[in-house]
Formats: C-alpha cells, sequence, structure tokens
C-alpha cells in the first residue's frame, strides 16, 4: 500500500504541497487530492483545497486559510466557511446510498482548516479542527480508521462522475441475445469513467500537459472534464477547448454541460469557458480567428488561404502568417488555458500561435492519438511544435516529475475497438502482413507497449523479430464477454461493386429488422472522398430496395452532425473521421491496395476500420482486394498476434522514400494523358468519333474542366 | 395522354440516376413516392423555407437539408415536384436555384458543399451573383386573373408569366439545360429525349394569351 497524491488545480499551491508532506509523514496509505472536489451547495459552490482519503484516518477535508485569524470576526468568518464545507461534504456523499448506514453517514467527515499560525485560539463553540500547518499530522492522527469496505465506497464516490453520456434506451430490445442487447450492456459498461481518465481529468500541472492514448482511449471526455474542472475551479477564467472536426461542437457542448453541473449544479458560461473550433467559420469564431481579432489581424478564411498557400497547407499558412505578424509585438495573452484536442490535425504554426497567446505559467493541454497517421514522422515532437528558445532549450518540456501533477499522461485503455479490430487495423494499416512487405513504421519501436501490445516473443528494438498481443489490460472486460472474435471482424469479398452493394445492404436491413440496431448505430464508410457523392447515391439505391433511407454525411444533411434519425449514415472517410458507430461496413477496401501513394491509402483503411465499437466488416471487390483478404485472414490465422521484424532505422528511411515517392508515377502518368488527349483529339478532328460516343461522366468532365479552365484565364 | 405517378416517378429515377452517372450531379436525394406525390426524400430536412423571398439563406437552408430533388456540378439546385390525385396531375412545382456564388467545381466535388458556401459566403459580397431561381408552377387550385394556372416566375414572387400548359419532365430540363447549360445539353443526348407529351388541355386563358406568355408548338 503508498500514499497516492492526485495534483489537481489547487488555488495555494505552497501550502497545500507542506501539507502532502505533512500527511506523508504520517498516513501509510490511501489517496491525497489537492484541489479535488468542487463540490455544489445550494447557493454556492464549495472548493476542497485538499482531501485525504484512506483507512487510517477516514475522511479528512482541508481548507488552506490565506490569512491569519486575528480578531473574533476573522474567526467567525473562517468557522463559517469550515461548516459550509462540512455540510457541502454531507450533502455530496449523503446521496449514495452505499456511504449510508441507516438515515446517516457510516463515517465521520473530519474537516481541518490550516493556518500558517494561530496567534488566538479558535472560539470555544466552533465544531472542527483549527491547527497551524505543523501540527496537521498530530490533528490527523487523532481521527479513528475506517473499515475497508467503507473506503473503497468512498474512492468510489469521490472519483465518480455520473455518466458520460446518457446510453440510449434501446426500448425496441427485446431478444436478449440480440445485438442491440450486446450494444445496451456494453454501453452501460463504458458510461461511467475509469480510474486513468479521472487522473488525468484532476491532474493539472502549471504549465503544460500533453495527454496521448489510442482513439476511443477517453481523450474528448478527459479534456471535457478538465475544461469544466478549471471552469469550476475559476469561473473568471477565460478558457479554450479547440479541435478540427466540427462533429465534436456537439459532442463537447454536452460533455461539459454534464460535467458542470457535476461540480458547480450550474451550465458552464460558455462566454468563459469556450468551444472554438481550430479555424472557425463566416458564422462562428474559432481559435484562430479569435486569436487574430485579439492581435487585430484581418482573419483570413478559408478562400484566401487556399489562393495564398494552396489546399493542403491553408490552416499551416494562416497560422504562420498570423505567428509573423505577432512576432514583432507580441500581444497581450487573452487565455488563461486551452485545450487541443486531436492535437495532431494541428500544425506546430498553431502550437506556437496558443503557446503566445496564452498566459503564463501556459497551461496548455494538447491530447493526441498517437497513431492515428501510423507514422510517427507525421507526429511532431514536443520540440517541433513549440520550437526552441533563442539558447536553444525547448520552449515546453513535459517531463513527469515526482510530488508534481504528471505533465505527459498516456490513457491506456481503448474502449471503443475491439482487440480484434484493432490488431486486424494496425496490421493492415501498417502492412505487417503485406507480402510485399511493410509500408509503414514509426520510429520509435517502444510506443507498441505503450499502446497497450504485450510482447510474447522477441524485442522491441529495431532490426528485431517480434511477436505481440494486445495487453489484457488495455481494453475492457465487455469485448470477451459480450462478443465473439470470428463476428466482431468479418471480411467479404465480391466479384463486383454491385455483388457488394447487394450483400452489403442485405446485411443492413437484417441489421435494422432482426438484430435490434437502430439506424445510427450503422455507419457505412466510403475509402474515396473524391467519388463520394457518386458512390454514395449508387449504394444508397440498393438500400433503397429494401426501404431503407440513406444520407451521405455532410452533403444533404447538417455538416455538424454525422448522424440522422431514421436514416443510415453514409461517409467518406473524413466525415467519419472522429465518429465513431457500433457497426461498421467498410465499403470498396481494394482501394487500400491499389494505387502508389499506399501510405494515405493504407492509413484510410486503418480509419475506417477503427470506427467501429463492436462490429466491423471490410468488404471488397475485385483483384486488389485479394491482398487485403489475404493479410485480415493472416491475422486471424495468428491468432491476432502480430508477427513480424521490426525495420532498422535504414529500413525506415527506405520504406518512407518507396510510398512516398510519387514523382516517377507522376511524371509516367502525364506522359501518358497527353499522349491519350492528343490521340483523343485526332480522332475528333477527323470524325472518327462523336462527343456521343464517350461514356457520359466524361463528357460532362471534360465540359467541367473546359468551363473552370476559361474562368481561370489559363486556357 | 394521362400519366400516372408510378410512370412519373420512374422517368424521375432513371433522370437523376443518369444525372450522377454522368456527373451532371454531385449528388441527388432519392425520389418519394407515398401516394400521390413524386418528389424528393432527404432524409433530416425538417421543412422547407417560405419561397416568396428568396434570399440566399434559403438556398443555403435547402443545401443544408438537402431538400432538393438534385444538386447539380457548379451548385444550383433542381427541385421538382409533382402532385396527383388518382390519375390526374392536380400541381408541379418545378424549381431551378442557382447558386449565389461561381463556387469552384473542385472543391464541391470534394467537399461538403455547405462549406464551400460559407467559404464564398465569407468573402467579399460583390462576388455575389445576380442569379434568380425560375420556377415552374401549375397550381389549378389557385388560379385566378393575376395567377395563371402555369406560370414561371422569376426575380419576385409577384412575377407569374403565364405558360399554355403543365410541363412534362422533359420541357423542364430542356428550359433549363439548353438555356443555362447548352454545353452540358450538347453533350447529352440523353437530356434531348426526356417525356413531352401534352398533360392534357392547355391551360393558358384567352386574356393570359394576349399577353407576353410561355408556349411551345404542341399548343
Amino acid at each position: 500500500m503508498s500514499v497516492q497524491t492526485i495534483y489537481g488545480e489547487t488555488r495555494n499551491r505552497d501550502i497545500a504541497l507542506e501539507l502532502e508532506v505533512q500527511l506523508k509523514t504520517l498516513v501509510t496509505e490511501g489517496t491525497i487530492y489537492l484541489g479535488y472536489p468542487v463540490l455544489a451547495s445550494a447557493d454556492k459552490t464549495v472548493y476542497v483545497d485538499a482531501l485525504l482519503v484512506g483507512q487510517e484516518h477516514g475522511l479528512v477535508a482541508f481548507q488552506l486559510a490565506e490569512g491569519v485569524p486575528a480578531t473574533i470576526d476573522d474567526w467567525s468568518k473562517y468557522v463559517m466557511e469550515q461548516d459550509r464545507l462540512f455540510g457541502a461534504l454531507e450533502s455530496h456523499l449523503g446521496r449514495h446510498d452505499t456511504l449510508r448506514r441507516g438515515r446517516r453517514l457510516s463515517f465521520d467527515i473530519q474537516t481541518v482548516t490550516v493556518f500558517s499560525a494561530i496567534p488566538t485560539p479558535a472560539p470555544a463553540t466552533a465544531e472542527g479542527a483549527y491547527c497551524e500547518i505543523g501540527h496537521v499530522a498530530k490533528v490527523v492522527a487523532a481521527f479513528p480508521a475506517i473499515d475497508e469496505g467503507v473506503e473503497k465506497a468512498l474512492q468510489a464516490a469521490i472519483q465518480r462522475v455520473t455518466t458520460i453520456k446518457p446510453a440510449k434506451r434501446r426500448d425496441k430490445v427485446i431478444d436478449d441475445g440480440s445485438r442491440g442487447a450486446v450494444l445496451k450492456k456494453i454501453e452501460k459498461g463504458i458510461a461511467n469513467l475509469d480510474e486513468w481518465q479521472k487522473r488525468a481529468a484532476i491532474e493539472t500541472p502549471e504549465g503544460p500537459q500533453r495527454v496521448r492514448g489510442l482513439a476511443g482511449s477517453g481523450k474528448t471526455i478527459v479534456l471535457a472534464l478538465k475544461a469544466a474542472y478549471l471552469h469550476a475551479q475559476h469561473p473568471d477564467w477565460r478558457v479554450a477547448v479547440t479541435f478540427w472536426s466540427r462533429a465534436l461542437y456537439q459532442q463537447l457542448e454536452d460533455l461539459v454541460t454534464r460535467f458542470s453541473f457535476e461540480h458547480s449544479n450550474d451550465k458552464p458560461d460558455f462566454s468563459r469557458l469556450q468551444l472554438l473550433h481550430g479555424w472557425g467559420s463566416s458564422s462562428r469564431d474559432g481559435m484562430y480567428t479569435t486569436m487574430a481579432r485579439a492581435a487585430d489581424a484581418p482573419p483570413r478564411d478559408f478562400n484566401y488561404a487556399r489562393s495564398t498557400f494552396g489546399s493542403g497547407d491553408a490552416f499551416k499558412g494562416v497560422c504562420a502568417e498570423l505567428l509573423a505578424l505577432t512576432s514583432q509585438n507580441p500581444p497581450q495573452p487573452i487565455f488563461d488555458a486551452v485545450l487541443i484536442d486531436e492535437a495532431q490535425d494541428f500544425p506546430p504554426e498553431f502550437f506556437q500561435l496558443v503557446y503566445r497567446f496564452t498566459k503564463d505559467p501556459k497551461r496548455i493541454v494538447w491530447a493526441f492519438d498517437e497513431l492515428q497517421k501510423l507514422s510517427e514522422a507525421a507526429m511532431p515532437s514536443t520540440r517541433e511544435l513549440f520550437g526552441t528558445t533563442h539558447t536553444g532549450d525547448d520552449v515546453v518540456t513535459i517531463t513527469n516529475k515526482e510530488g508534481e501533477a504528471r505533465r505527459d499522461i498516456v490513457l491506456p485503455v481503448c474502449y471503443r475497438n475491439s482487440p480484434w479490430a484493432l490488431v486486424t487495423a494496425h496490421a493492415v494499416g501498417l502492412g505487417i502482413y503485406r507480402e510485399a512487405g511493410l509500408v509503414q513504421h514509426f520510429d520509435d519501436p517502444q510506443l507498441w507497449d505503450e499502446i497497450g501490445y504485450h510482447v510474447l516473443e522477441g524485442a522491441l528494438e529495431p532490426g528485431s523479430w517480434v511477436r505481440m498481443e494486445r495487453s489484457r489490460t488495455s481494453y475492457p472486460d465487455f469485448f470477451l464477454d459480450l462478443l465473439d472474435e470470428k463476428d466482431a471482424v468479418v471480411l467479404q469479398t465480391f466479384a463486383d461493386e454491385t455483388e457488394q452493394d447487394l450483400w452489403v445492404a442485405e446485411q443492413i436491413a437484417v441489421n435494422l429488422d432482426k438484430d435490434e440496431l437502430e439506424h445510427d448505430d450503422i455507419l457505412v464508410v466510403l475509402p474515396e472522398a473524391y467519388t463520394s457523392k457518386r458512390r454514395s447515391w449508387r449504394f444508397s439505391e440498393r438500400l433503397q430496395r429494401y426501404g431503407i433511407d440513406s444520407h451521405l454525411a455532410g452533403v444533404g444533411s447538417s455538416v455538424d452532425e454525422l448522424f440522422v434519425q431514421e436514416s443510415v449514415a453514409i461517409a467518406n472517410i473524413f466525415r467519419a473521421k472522429g465518429n465513431e458507430a457500433p457497426m461498421v461496413y467498410v465499403l470498396d477496401s481494394q482501394y487500400a491496395a491499389q494505387g502508389t501513394n499506399q501510405i494515405t491509402r493504407r492509413n484510410t483503411l486503418f480509419t475506417a476500420i477503427t470506427r467501429s465499437r463492436a462490429w466491423v466488416r471490410i468488404c471488397g471487390f475485385g483483384s486488389h482486394i485479394d491482398e487485403i483478404a489475404k493479410e485480415v485472414k493472416t491475422v486471424r490465422a495468428h491468432d491476432f498476434h502480430l508477427q513480424f521484424t521490426i525495420p532498422t532505422m535504414e529500413e525506415l528511411a527506405d520504406l518512407r522514400r518507396i510510398h512516398r515517392d510519387r514523382t516517377g508515377a507522376e511524371v509516367a502518368s502525364v506522359k501518358r494523358a497527353t499522349r491519350n488527349i492528343r490521340e483523343l483529339l485526332t480522332a475528333f478532328e477527323r470524325d472518327e468519333i462523336d462527343l456521343d460516343d464517350l461514356p457520359p461522366d466524361l463528357r460532362t468532365r471534360l465540359l467541367k474542366l473546359m468551363r473552370q479552365e476559361l474562368e481561370n484565364g489559363s486556357y | 395522354m394521362v400519366a400516372t405517378s408510378r410512370s412519373l416517378r420512374d422517368e424521375l429515377v432513371n433522370f437523376l440516376t443518369y444525372l450522377v452517372a454522368s456527373e451532371i450531379a454531385l449528388y441527388a436525394n432519392h425520389v418519394s413516392g407515398d401516394g400521390d406525390q413524386v418528389s424528393w426524400k432527404a432524409p433530416g430536412s425538417k421543412f422547407l423555407e417560405e419561397r416568396r423571398k428568396q434570399t440566399y439563406a434559403n438556398y443555403r437552408s435547402w443545401l443544408e437539408n438537402g431538400a432538393y430533388s438534385a444538386l447539380l456540378f457548379d451548385g444550383a439546385l433542381l427541385q421538382i415536384t409533382y402532385r396527383f390525385a388518382g390519375r390526374t396531375l392536380i400541381e408541379h412545382r418545378l424549381a431551378w436555384v442557382p447558386s449565389p456564388f461561381a463556387m469552384d467545381l473542385e472543391l464541391l466535388n470534394n467537399e461538403s458543399p455547405v462549406d464551400v458556401f460559407d467559404m464564398y459566403a465569407a468573402g467579399p459580397s460583390s462576388d455575389v451573383e445576380l442569379k434568380t431561381p425560375i420556377h415552374f408552377d401549375f397550381d389549378p387550385a389557385r388560379a385566378a386573373d393575376d395567377h395563371p394556372t402555369t406560370h414561371v416566375s422569376l426575380n419576385s414572387s409577384d412575377c407569374r408569366i403565364a405558360c399554355a400548359a403543365p410541363l412534362r419532365l422533359g420541357h423542364f430540363v430542356e428550359f433549363v439545360f439548353r438555356n443555362f447549360y447548352p454545353d452540358v445539353w450538347g453533350a447529352h443526348k440523353y437530356l434531348h429525349d426526356l417525356s413531352r407529351e401534352p398533360w392534357g388541355e392547355q391551360t393558358i386563358t384567352k386574356v393570359e394569351a394576349s399577353q407576353v406568355h410561355l408556349s411551345w408548338a404542341q399548343y
């Protein structure tokens, strides 16, 4: 047994740390919370500066007084505050059946006000303890022990956040063995925070903090909880939560609101706790536009950015511009804390801007998905994100130190994906069982350990052979209890698109009719974004035959919402990102085995598979699907272990060159195209062919090209 | 010849499929065919805003809520609704709603159309194009002296230029594509061959016919 400290946001850090030292001389087990919890009473929010929970002395709540009581009036103020603290704790804890015996709490709440010095004794009528910091251990030592069961119940009550999201009602579920019934149980299982998430949310260092974890490990929840916690602690602070997928607006607003009620019994004040999209739009300010306005710089829109910096670098471009503009006259920082979700989607310039616009001590928290891009080179280091000082030191360091809130946090449990789906996604994403060898790998093999793999044989070293599996602690029990690995990941190959679409439509009909799933439990993912609008029409026609409505996300439905009632969502890979559904159908998976840019295509398939919360169907057709099919089957044949030789640094460099280097292919394609166009035009001129001889889509594409080129004056 | 909602529905389904397959349309909604109304089915679409005032907020809301039969490659919307009572046509509303901006075709294809629209809307207002939606309405129930049974409206909701008779799909498509997309019209013979058989007698009155109106050789 040992004493664990959770370092929250404290107003009185020095005394709090001194208190921790004092307590640790006394107790040998239990948890010390600093700056936690925040309790809502009827009319006022009550801050608990420190809390000790352990078997030896039960529950002790501390108030760290800022002054020294000199007069009777002073004393009555302190006594009143402690009484209020007691009252808030009593009513908060009294809500839990497990903590009551009969009508009363099954233990005594101890409250202590700690002063730097006490010149006059407390009034005789005052209840509770009042002492100098040096006498804390002696005072606490007198409090009686509690039994183990009560302590467990207490810890649970204190760490508890009622629900992450209200589980779907699923009233229609009748058959206890149906998929709908399984989901009902899974959703119950993830409705509560785990210990890791809770700790990560409370711990607040005096400076930047990084939160890492796989998709589905609860990063967004941790950030939302952290934001609500900071907001409750400091209602006057300006706290911003920023993100890239607009679908997160809704999710974050829900979470933050729910958590705020938990802390302060009230809605958050969204003018102080701001949810800001990374960029912003014409109708809603974002993080970037807010910073630009604060610096009196013109906020650039996408149109400007695209024509100035190109589509791919549009956001990086506007951030770099604002960064340059503000480097001469650094603006007044405007934020007290900034929390960045989906950090992997933001360019380093954005981080540097946030740094510049955040007040000391730079409370910047960024959460990112370690492996969204599968290739670590795409994931900038902290140095690359924030840069270095003129003396060459890192601007931001995130080393964890003993006796401080952690600055680098890993969330180890993945709730979203079944271990089978995750291993399959990693295998095909990296090309682990690809006949022609790996497509990509990250630089640091130790990352496998951090993302929850357990090495069975070999070692996580460059050049070393290794065999590993998902570690048992990296996924919750319910996957094992409720799902069958054969059904969790299913691979289906077909001769052609029609055959594939018919099968998927039929399956969806079964899901809705027999499996007791609802429309919004299902997500159909299209890997290729460019053709997704037309592609979705063809697929949705198949669904129509079963009388099933569907919609293509972001087209003909609100941009910020992926799911629509009574309609199955179809999404291209960009829209699907950041979203999840229990049942996922990945169409056209052969996409991942075609083309030259294998890294992008493999990443796409990885993202598609990892959208699934329970079941995934990897579908594809034509000859290229065989390559993917083989790899998926090998994963299963190896019992969902990954075994391969980790590439050396040289091999990694080679991989990147081979799979990124597209210039050779591009040159060839321009040559081929020129030749074809020449042939085409000649045939036209000789009246050998008529426009009508071309397929209709080619005709329209030619026209569009002409329109666009004429408009740009580049003919 | 009297058409049925079913044959019209079939023709519309084929027409929309062709538009999507030939990339003239970026996207289309499925045809709703419940009972006597042939229109579009847009999951999640809440309501259709008032058509009297034609603001670009209307266009945006239609775009966002999928309130259209087809979204053309340049962002224009086709809204096609026919209503029948048994085998008799009792109403139609056929509209072409052009986008108020000349939007980048590539972007429209790759991104969410509303996002692209918002991006242009955030730009200078001098980019707004003066284009009017055009709608052909057949509405015998509301026919009056100043309200021709079949009419075309431009610019103002008070504008009701009389038409000779209700329009078949072929008429509407020809009007839109021949006039506003001559290149597309020229390249796609399919569009020329949609139905044009008269729905029945002409609906234009003598008075209306004495004024500037729309008529075609069948009448």
